[in-house]
């Protein structure tokens, strides 16, 4: 366990480093703080308004963590060869395997977190009162983000560093489609109908761990659609690392 | 048992020509043993085979066929890496972090800690002349200070065997002088080195025994002067001459 914590401090370190990652926070934080500007110029709720864009902001600016610097870090140790210097130490690959996807999970957590705390902020000065429940959905966007973060382990085993991150946009897209386009062709007959079922089955379904907008408009959420959305990702997770796990170990580099 | 044996080993390839399947031996039937404490100097021509061996030694590619053991185990386990120090051909580090860091984190990675690694890191730092830069970003650095900190974090925890690729390769004559140097000091501890080259004046200069090995094979093995027919007063030109010409025999 020393060894995979030691190679996940690493890529936490690698992560936090990357010229891309401060690109990112500086319009991240711009985004969350134009919430305020937009909130002058709309009529309605202006807590909905921050809650809707902060939010969906916070799921973007995940995203484009694992697609830049997760593929920077992953891709790197592919193409330059410098997973020869990890991999020649006493580890075995799947702890390689796992200190990468902690390390990974540990910057995009540590950043879920600190905009957590500001959009909770910005909700407090507009509402004077903390709401917790936004923690809910934030909580399982966290799920979303280390499948998806499973996946770009997993397509970096076989594909080039320029082809795994759109191969992750593409399950990002197809995850949150999925359910409408399953609904659309529930009717028709053929290779449609096929088509739609297999992809239903085959991609993760997103949907059962989006509630922004019910906790956006107060809807209670049942615990029960909570923890099957934290299960569901745990075990989608494990499984995903399972199969990059077979594929790795006997890559030849 | 000799610290590193290498039996029968061989790595095909399948490449594909205008959508026929090809095979290619990039390594065939390859067989050596290194005694304790010796040093020992793989040559080759480029693409002869020497990196490929070296990476199934590492476990970095499995071979088609054949078995190595490192201090007594398999070259798949783990533990064997354990008392191994590893230098890649062009050794690349995460330029993010400084050469203090990516020694601290070899060192816990090689089970070291606390006082014992601190010391060590610092001792290393200076020997390969690193000190006033240890907290710089190995973005900075030259080829010569990468491949400097790649000798540091191979020998770092004082290992049983050396496996170095082209260990002197991309460093000016002081730092060809400096790794020469922490190489023999190594031996003078006790441990087994092995490295490759194609450079006969650098092997010449280090080693106790090499292997030469051509389009995959091996070819010669002995000392060096055995093996190329040297005489006392060989100049690096003629060294390379001679190298060329059995390269040539053999191809």
């Amino acid at each position: 366990m020393r060894k995979i914590l030691a190679l996940s401090r690493i890529t936490f370190l690698q992560g936090v480093r990357s010229r891309v990652f401060y690109t990112l926070l500086f319009f991240a934080g711009l985004l969350v703080l134009s919430t305020v500007v937009l909130n002058q110029m709309t009529v309605g709720d202006p807590t909905k308004i921050i809650q809707d864009l902060g939010l969906a902001t916070l799921s973007l600016f995940s995203l484009l963590i694992i697609l830049f610097i997760g593929a920077q870090i992953i891709g790197k140790d592919m193409e330059t060869r410098s997973i020869y210097l990890i991999l020649s130490k006493p580890i075995n690959r799947a702890q390689y395997l796992l200190g990468r996807f902690l390390g990974l999970l540990s910057l995009l957590y540590a950043n879920m977190a600190a905009f957590s705390i500001i959009i909770l902020f910005i909700l407090f000065l507009y509402s004077h009162t903390v709401k917790w429940s936004l923690l809910l959905s934030v909580g399982l966007t966290a799920m979303e983000m280390a499948i998806l973060l499973a996946f770009l382990l997993f397509f970096f085993t076989f594909m080039t560093p320029t082809i795994a991150p759109f191969l992750v946009l593409s399950v990002f897209v197809i995850g949150h489609t999925t359910t409408e386009v399953k609904a659309i062709f529930a009717q028709k007959e053929g290779f449609y109908h096929l088509f739609s079922m297999a992809l239903y089955y085959v991609f993760p379904n997103f949907d059962i761990l989006s509630i922004q907008t019910e906790v956006v408009h107060n809807v209670p959420i049942p615990a029960r659609h909570f923890i099957y959305g934290i299960g569901y990702g745990l075990a989608l997770i494990i499984l995903i690392l399972i199969l990059t796990h077979l594929v790795f170990r006997r890559k030849d580099f | 048992m000799d610290p590193l044996v290498i039996e029968n080993l061989a790595k095909r390839y399948v490449t594909r020509q205008r959508g026929e399947k090809k095979a290619v031996w990039a390594v065939k039937d390859l067989t050596i043993s290194i005694p304790h404490g010796a040093i020992f100097g793989f040559l080759g021509p480029n693409g002869a085979g020497k990196t490929t061996t070296i990476k199934m030694m590492m476990g970095l590619t499995l071979p088609t066929t054949g078995n190595i053991l490192i201090l007594g185990k398999s070259q798949t386990s783990p533990s064997a890496r354990a008392g191994i120090g590893f230098l890649p051909e062009n050794p690349q580090f995460p330029p993010a972090l400084t050469a203090q860091e990516v020694l601290a984190w070899t060192g816990r990675m090689m089970g070291m800690e606390g006082e014992t690694l601190k010391k060590r890191v610092d001792a290393l730092l200076a020997r390969v002349r690193l000190n006033e830069v240890r907290h710089e970003r190995i973005a900075t650095f030259s080829k010569g200070m990468i491949q400097r900190l790649g000798i540091a974090q191979a020998t770092l925890a004082k290992p049983a065997l050396l496996i170095l690729d082209e260990p002197l390769s991309g460093l000016d004559p002081p730092g060809r002088q400096m790794v020469t140097e922490i190489l023999k000091e190594a031996r003078e501890e006790g441990c087994t080195v092995f490295f490759s080259s194609h450079i006969l004046s650098d092997v010449r200069a280090l080693c106790d025994e090499v292997g030469l090995i051509v389009g995959g094979h091996l070819v010669k093995k002995g000392e060096i002067e055995a093996v190329f027919n040297l005489s006392g007063d060989d100049s690096p030109a003629s060294l390379d001459q001679r190298f060329s010409e059995i390269i040539h025999t053999r191809a």
